[in-house]
C-alpha cells in the first residue's frame, strides 16, 4: 500500500540566530511528480531544501518520506533514504572518469576485494543509456559540457536508489538546447516513479515541465498551485507579494528625455546569461535593472564594470568607444560598484574603516607614494559624519561594524572618488529598516548632484520609489523600459509576466 | 597595532580570543624572559642584548621581506638560498670596491625575486611550489658562482666591519641594516599607499580587483623586496662569518624567517602585516636558541621547541574567515 | 552506442597528454648523454641508473606521491628516512635485525600519523606542518646519534644491500615492489580513488560519503611508511645510520612528482608518470656525476629550472591562451 505523497513536510520552523528564516512551512510531494520550489531570494526555498537534506536542523514540524517520518542529520544519511540533491556548483571530481564520479565512495568490488572496474562501466554505460544519453564513460569528468556533468550527477543519484531527485537551479547555466537534454532525462525520471523538485527561475521551464508548484515568501508558504490552473501573472504576484503596492514614487516627471547620455551598452552577450541586451544610462538619472533572479542583471553590472569581458556587443562611455577591459579603466572613467556580496567581493575585512573607505581614492592620497594622513583622515571622518557610519573610530576593523555601516562605508568608498556614475547591486540586503532609508535617500542626493545610478533590486518598492526609469530583464534580454506613472509594482510585474508569457507561447508554437 | 582604543560603543565586541591573539607576541617573549629570569644565571647582563643584537640580524631581516610576502597571501621559502647567492656574488664582486658589490648582490637577489613573483602574481602558480624551485635555482647559482668551494673574504676589513663591527662603544653593526630595514618595512605598510594594497590583496583578492587594484605587481613587489631584504641579510651573514659558502649558506633560514612571522602575529592566509610582530617574533626564536644554549641544553632541543611553537603560533592564528 | 578505443587513439592520447613532456625531456637527455658516452647503453649503466632510482630519492618521490595527489605536501620526506633508518639501526644492532626492520616502519608510520593528524584535523597548511615535522625530526636524529653515524652491526643486515638476483641489485626489486604496489593502491583500492577525489574536489569527496580525514592521514601514514623503507635501505646500503641523511630529498622528491605530471595541486597524475620523473632525475645525477665536461654545480640550477617549467606548464593562466579541447557532446535517444 502506497501513501501518494513521497515527501510531506509539515509546519517546519527554522531560525538562524533569532531571525526566521522558515515559518510554519507545508510543503509535499507527489510519487513520480516534477514539483517546482520557487520564491525569490530570501524566501526560504534553499533553507527548506537544506532541512530536507540534513544539511539543516529544523526547530519544529515533521518530515514524513515514503511513510516514514525521518530527520536526517546529515547530507549522506538523507541520501542513504533516498534523498539526492544536483547542486549548482556541481560536487563532482572532473579529473576523474565518468564512471568513478558515478560510483565514488561505494566501488562495487571483486571477490578479493580490489575495485571492480569491469562492472562500474558495464553499469555506469547501462545507467546512462538508461537515461538516453551515450558517451565514452571512461572519459574525465571534465572533458564534457555542464549538461552532460549534471546527467552524471543525476545518474549518480540514480544508483544510490533515489527516490527524490532535489535539482538546484539546473539550468541556469545551460543553454536551450541543453536544456531540452535534461528536459527529455526529467521525463524518463518520471516515467520511472522519481519523484523531482524543480528550483528555477525561469517561469517558461515551470510552464513546460512541472505538475505542481509551490511558493514561497518571506519564509511561509504564499501557495500551492497545479500548473494546469496556473498562468504566469498569478505566479509572479504570488513571488512577489501584492500587499505592498502603496510604495510611494519619491519622483517627479521623469526629465531625462533630452539629458545628456553617460553610458550605453549595446547589444552585449555574455555566456549564456546575457542575450544582445542593450540599455542606456543618462547623466544624473536612476536607472534600475527589474527581473527575477538569474536574468542577467548582475552579469550587465559587471561588463559595464570591466569585470567580465563581453562576449560580444560595445560599452560606450560618452558616446566614445569605452576601452573598459579592467575595473581599473572603469574606475579611471568615474565608475564605481558596490556589488551583491559585501563580504566576499567589497569589504577587506582584516582592514580598518579608514582603509576600506579610501582603498580605491589612495592613488589620489598620496604623495610620492605615502598617505597623507590628514588629508585621508579629514575625507574619512567627512564621510562618517555625512552618511552617519556608526564606528567608533575609523580605526575599527570593517568587521566589527553591522551590515548597514559595511554597506556605507563602501558606498562611501566610491563616493569620494566623485564618481559620474554608481553601480549599486542590491544596496540594501541584509541591512535594518533605518539604514534602509538612508542609503535610498543618499541615491537621491547622488541623482540631485548629477551622479548616475544604475541600480538593481529585489525589491520592487524600492526601486518604484527610487527609480527615473526601469530596465525589465528576463534571461538577459530587455522586456521592456518604464517611465513616469508606468512605474508601479504592478506594471513591472505585469511586464516580467507578459514577457514570459510571450516566451512560451512561442516556444508552445515551435512545438505545434 | 593598528587598531585604536575600543570604545564602548562598539557595536560588536572584538571577541577575547583576538585580542589574546593580537597580544600573544608579547606573551610569549615575556614568558621566555620569565623563564630565564628563574633558570639563566648571568641573564639580564648587557652582554646579551649585543648578542640578541648580533645574532637576531638575519631573523629579522628576512622576516621583514617574509612579513611583506605572507601579507599577501603567499609565501617565500627561498631567502635561505637568496642569502647564499648575495654572499657568493658579493664575494665575488668585493675586489670592485664594497658598494658595486652590495649592489650586484642585492639586484641578483632582486631578479630572483621578479621571477617568483612573476610566477605566482601573473601565472597564479602555488608560492609554495614556485619558491621551492626558487630555493634549489638560487641555490644552485650560488654553488655554481663558487664552483662548491668557500670563498674567504677577511681580507676585506672595512666590509667585515658590517658584521663584526661595534659603534658607539659597545653596539654591534648590526643594529643599522636592523634598524634600517624594519623602519622602511613598517614606513611601507603604515604609511604608503602600496603597504595598503599589499594587505588588501591579501584580505580579498577579488574586492581588490574590484577596487582597482593591479593584484599583479603588488604581489611581484612583495616578492622582490623579500629577496632584496634577503640579499642584506646574506650580506650582514658574509660579513660576519668572513668566508662566503654557497652551498650551505642560509640553509633553513626560511624556517626562522616564518616562524618569526606566525609568531609575531601576522596570518599565513593574507591579510594583516604586523611589522613590530615580525621583530619580536624575531627575537622570540633567537631567545629560545639562547635560554637553551646557556643552560647546556643540547642546541636540537630549541630545533623541536621551535618547531612546536610554530605550529602553535599558526595554530592560534588560523581563523575561520566568514 | 559507444566504440572501442583503438589501440592507435590510445598511443596518441597519451602523446596529447602531459606526459608528453616527461617522454621528450627523457629521449632528449639519454640522446644527450648517448652521444657523449658511448657505453651508456650497456647492461651496467642502466643498472645503475635504476639503482640510482631505486637508493636516492626514488622511493621518496613514491611516498609523497601520495600526498601530493591528495593536494597536500610532505617536506618531512627526508628527515622521516633519517630517524627510520637511525631506529631500525639501533634495534638490528641490539640483535634483533628483523625488529629493527619493523621498528624502523613503525616511526615511519607514527610520524605520517602525526602530520597528517596535524593537517586533517588541526587545519594547519601542510607546508607548515610537514616544515615543523621536518624541522623537529632532524632535531631528534642528531640527539639520537650526537651528529655521528651508526656503524650498522648486523651482518644479515648489512647483508641485504649487497644482495643481487640474477646480477640486479635487491634495491632495485625492493624498488619495483615499491612501484607497483602503489599503482595497485592507487588503481585497484577504494583508498586510491578516494585519494584522487579528495585531491580533485575536497568538497564534492566529502558530500559523496567519503570520510576524507581518514584518507588524509591514511596517505600521510603511507607516506612516512615509504620514507621508512627508504630509510632502511639507506642504512643498510650505507652499512650504518647517518645523521644527515635524506636532506634536501623532499625537494628532490618533489621534483620527481612535478616533472612526472602530477599535479601539485592535487586529484590528477600516475605512479608510472612519478617512475618517469625519478628516472630523469637519476639520469640527470649520472649525466652530472659522471660526465667530465659539466659542472656538477649545475644540477641545481637544472632541476630548479625543471621544476618551474612543468609547473608552470601546468598552470591554467597557460592553458587559457592554447586552443580549448572540444567539449563532447551527446546525442540523446528520444
Amino acid at each position: 500500500m502506497q501513501q501518494e505523497y513521497l515527501l510531506e513536510m509539515r509546519g517546519i520552523d527554522k531560525a538562524f540566530t533569532g531571525v526566521k528564516a522558515l515559518t510554519n512551512v507545508d510543503f509535499s510531494v507527489k510519487r513520480g511528480e516534477v514539483h517546482a520550489l520557487m520564491g525569490e531570494n530570501g524566501a526560504g526555498k534553499s533553507t527548506l531544501i537544506k532541512v530536507l537534506t540534513g544539511i539543516y536542523h529544523k526547530d519544529a514540524g515533521t518530515i514524513i518520506f515514503d511513510g516514514q517520518e525521518i530527520a536526517p542529520k546529515t547530507a549522506l544519511a538523507a541520501q542513504a533514504l533516498g534523498i539526492s540533491t544536483i547542486y549548482q556548483e556541481l560536487n563532482l571530481v572532473p579529473f576523474q572518469t565518468v564512471y568513478e564520479n558515478i560510483y565514488m565512495g561505494r566501488e562495487p568490488r571483486t571477490p578479493i576485494g580490489t575495485i571492480d572496474r569491469r562492472k562500474m562501466i558495464h553499469d555506469a554505460r547501462e545507467v546512462l543509456e538508461g537515461m538516453g544519453i551515450s558517451i565514452d564513460v571512461q572519459e574525465p569528468l571534465r572533458q564534457y559540457s555542464t549538461a552532460i556533468q549534471q546527467m552524471v550527477a543525476i545518474a549518480r543519484a540514480l544508483t544510490i536508489n533515489a527516490k527524490l531527485v532535489v535539482m538546484d537551479e539546473p539550468t541556469s547555466s545551460l543553454d536551450a538546447k541543453e536544456v531540452e537534454v535534461l528536459f527529455a532525462v526529467i521525463r524518463r525520471l518520471r516515467e520511472q516513479g522519481i519523484a523531482i523538485i524543480f528550483i528555477s527561475h525561469r517561469l517558461s521551464e515551470i510552464f513546460e515541465i512541472c505538475e505542481r508548484v509551490t511558493v514561497l515568501r518571506n519564509g511561509e508558504l504564499a501557495g500551492v498551485f497545479n500548473v494546469d490552473e496556473l498562468d504566469t501573472q498569478t505566479l509572479v504576484n504570488c513571488m512577489l507579494g501584492r500587499a505592498f503596492t502603496s510604495a510611494q514614487r519619491n519622483k517627479g516627471a521623469y526629465a531625462f528625455e533630452d539629458a545628456e547620455e553617460l553610458a550605453r551598452l549595446e547589444s552585449v552577450s555574455w555566456n549564456v546569461r546575457l542575450n544582445g541586451i542593450g540599455v542606456d544610462i543618462k547623466k544624473g538619472e536612476i536607472v534600475g535593472l527589474a527581473g527575477l533572479l538569474g536574468s542577467g542583471r548582475t552579469e550587465l553590472c559587471n561588463i559595464l564594470f570591466g569585470a567580465e569581458p563581453p562576449d560580444d556587443g560595445s560599452i560606450f562611455w560618452l558616446d566614445q568607444p569605452g576601452d573598459i577591459r579592467s575595473p581599473r579603466d572603469a574606475i579611471r572613467l568615474g565608475m564605481g560598484y558596490c556589488t551583491e556580496d559585501r563580504k566576499v567581493e567589497g569589504l577587506f575585512l582584516h582592514l580598518s574603516v579608514k582603509d576600506n573607505l579610501t582603498m580605491a581614492m589612495l592613488p589620489q592620497l598620496t604623495k610620492n607614494g605615502v598617505v597623507q594622513k590628514k588629508k585621508q583622515d579629514a575625507i574619512v571622518q567627512q564621510y562618517i559624519d555625512r552618511l552617519s557610519i556608526k564606528t567608533p573610530s575609523s580605526e575599527q576593523l570593517v568587521r566589527y561594524l553591522s551590515g548597514g555601516n559595511q554597506q556605507k562605508v563602501l558606498l562611501a568608498r566610491w563616493m569620494c572618488m566623485n564618481p559620474k556614475l554608481i553601480i549599486l547591486d542590491e544596496p540594501t540586503r541584509g541591512i535594518d529598516v533605518g539604514a534602509k532609508a538612508e542609503i535610498e535617500s543618499l541615491i537621491q542626493e547622488f541623482s540631485a548632484a548629477g551622479i548616475s545610478v544604475l541600480m538593481i533590486s529585489s525589491e520592487m518598492e524600492e526601486l518604484v520609489r527610487n527609480c527615473d526609469r526601469i530596465v525589465v530583464m528576463r534571461d538577459g534580454k530587455k522586456l521592456g523600459e518604464l517611465t513616469d506613472e508606468q512605474i508601479s509594482m504592478d506594471d513591472i510585474m505585469d511586464t516580467i509576466s507578459h514577457g514570459a508569457s510571450e516566451i512560451l507561447t512561442a516556444k508552445e508554437d515551435e512545438r505545434t | 597595532m593598528s587598531t585604536g582604543p575600543v570604545n564602548p560603543i562598539t557595536l560588536e565586541r572584538p571577541p577575547l580570543s583576538d585580542t589574546l591573539r593580537k597580544h600573544s607576541p608579547v606573551i610569549m617573549l615575556g614568558t621566555l624572559l620569565l623563564i630565564n629570569a628563574i633558570f639563566t644565571s648571568n641573564f639580564f647582563t648587557i652582554d646579551i642584548v649585543w648578542l640578541i643584537i648580533i645574532q637576531c640580524a638575519t631573523i629579522i631581516l628576512t622576516g621583514m621581506g617574509q612579513t611583506m610576502v605572507i601579507a599577501t597571501g603567499g609565501i617565500d621559502i627561498s631567502i635561505g638560498s637568496q642569502m647564499a647567492l648575495a654572499a657568493v656574488v658579493c664575494a665575488h664582486m668585493l675586489p670592485y670596491g664594497i658598494l658595486p658589490a652590495v649592489i650586484a648582490a642585492i639586484i641578483a637577489c632582486a631578479v630572483m625575486g621578479l621571477i617568483s613573483g612573476f610566477m605566482v602574481g601573473k601565472l597564479n602558480v602555488s608560492p609554495m611550489v614556485v619558491t621551492l624551485s626558487m630555493l634549489l635555482f638560487a641555490r644552485g647559482v650560488a654553488q655554481v658562482l663558487n664552483d662548491g668551494r668557500i670563498l674567504y673574504i677577511d681580507q676585506y676589513k672595512n666590509f667585515e666591519f658590517l658584521g663584526q663591527g661595534k659603534i658607539l662603544g659597545e653596539l654591534p653593526m648590526q643594529i643599522i641594516p636592523i634598524v634600517i630595514v624594519v623602519a622602511v618595512v613598517y614606513f611601507i605598510i603604515e604609511k604608503t599607499a602600496w603597504g595598503r594594497r599589499i594587505q588588501a590583496v591579501g584580505d580579498n583578492p577579488t574586492a581588490a580587483r574590484l577596487t582597482g587594484i593591479n593584484a599583479t605587481w603588488t604581489i611581484i613587489s612583495a616578492y622582490v623586496f623579500s629577496a632584496m631584504f634577503a640579499a642584506v641579510a646574506g650580506l650582514v651573514l658574509v660579513s660576519k662569518v668572513g668566508a662566503a659558502d654557497g652551498s650551505n649558506m642560509g640553509r633553513l633560514a626560511e624556517l626562522d624567517a616564518i616562524a618569526a612571522v606566525a609568531v609575531g602575529g601576522t596570518s599565513m592566509a593574507g591579510g594583516r602585516a604586523k611589522v613590530m610582530g615580525t621583530l619580536l617574533g624575531a627575537i622570540v626564536m633567537q631567545l629560545i636558541t639562547i635560554t637553551v644554549v646557556m643552560n647546556n641544553i643540547q642546541y636540537e632541543y630549541a630545533q623541536i621547541l621551535k618547531s612546536a611553537i610554530i605550529i602553535f603560533a599558526v595554530f592560534i592564528q588560523r581563523e575561520s574567515r566568514a | 552506442m559507444h566504440t572501442k578505443k583503438s589501440p592507435v587513439r590510445r598511443v596518441w592520447k597519451w602523446f596529447a597528454s602531459r606526459n608528453t613532456i616527461i617522454a621528450f625531456l627523457l629521449l632528449f637527455t639519454v640522446a644527450a648523454i648517448m652521444f657523449s658516452n658511448r657505453n651508456f647503453v650497456s647492461f651496467n649503466s642502466i643498472h645503475n641508473i635504476f639503482r640510482k632510482v631505486a637508493q636516492d630519492n626514488g622511493v621518496a618521490a613514491l611516498g609523497i606521491a601520495f600526498v601530493i595527489l591528495l593536494g597536500q605536501i610532505d617536506l618531512s620526506v627526508g628527515s622521516t628516512l633519517a630517524l627510520s633508518g637511525v631506529i631500525s639501526v639501533l634495534v638490528a644492532n641490539a640483535g634483533y635485525p628483523l625488529l629493527g626492520v619493523g621498528a624502523g616502519i613503525a616511526v615511519g608510520v607514527l610520524a605520517g600519523f602525526i602530520t597528517g593528524l596535524m593537517v586533517a584535523k588541526m587545519k594547519i597548511s601542510s607546508w607548515i606542518a610537514s616544515l615543523a615535522m621536518m624541522l623537529a625530526l632532524r632535531s631528534v636524529v642528531l640527539l639520537i646519534t650526537n651528529q655521528q653515524p651508526i656503524p650498522l652491526q648486523s651482518a644479515i643486515f648489512m647483508d641485504l644491500g649487497q644482495v643481487k638476483w640474477f646480477k640486479v641489485s635487491i634495491m632495485v626489486y625492493i624498488y619495483l615492489a615499491l612501484l607497483f604496489i602503489s599503482m595497485f593502491i592507487s588503481r585497484h583500492t577504494r583508498f586510491g580513488t578516494g585519494l584522487y577525489a579528495v585531491g580533485g574536489n575536497e568538497e564534492a569527496a566529502r558530500m559523496m560519503g567519503l570520510k576524507v580525514d581518514k584518507i588524509k592521514i591514511l596517505a600521510y601514514v603511507i607516506c612516512g611508511a615509504i620514507c621508512a623503507v627508504g630509510g632502511i635501505m639507506m642504512a643498510s646500503r650505507m652499512r650504518g645510520a647517518q645523521p644527515l641523511a635524506g636532506t634536501t630529498w623532499e625537494t628532490y622528491a618533489i621534483a620527481s612528482c612535478a616533472l612526472g605530471g602530477l599535479k601539485l595541486t592535487g586529484g590528477e597524475g600516475k605512479f608510472s608518470g612519478v617512475f618517469f620523473g625519478s628516472l630523469i632525475i637519476a639520469i640527470l645525477n649520472t649525466m652530472f656525476n659522471y660526465s667530465p665536461s659539466i659542472n656538477t654545480w649545475w644540477q641545481n640550477i637544472l632541476m630548479g629550472a625543471l621544476v618551474l617549467i612543468s609547473v608552470g606548464l601546468q598552470t591554467d593562466a597557460i592553458k587559457l591562451r592554447l586552443p580549448k579541447a572540444a567539449k563532447h557532446t551527446a546525442e540523446v535517444n528520444k
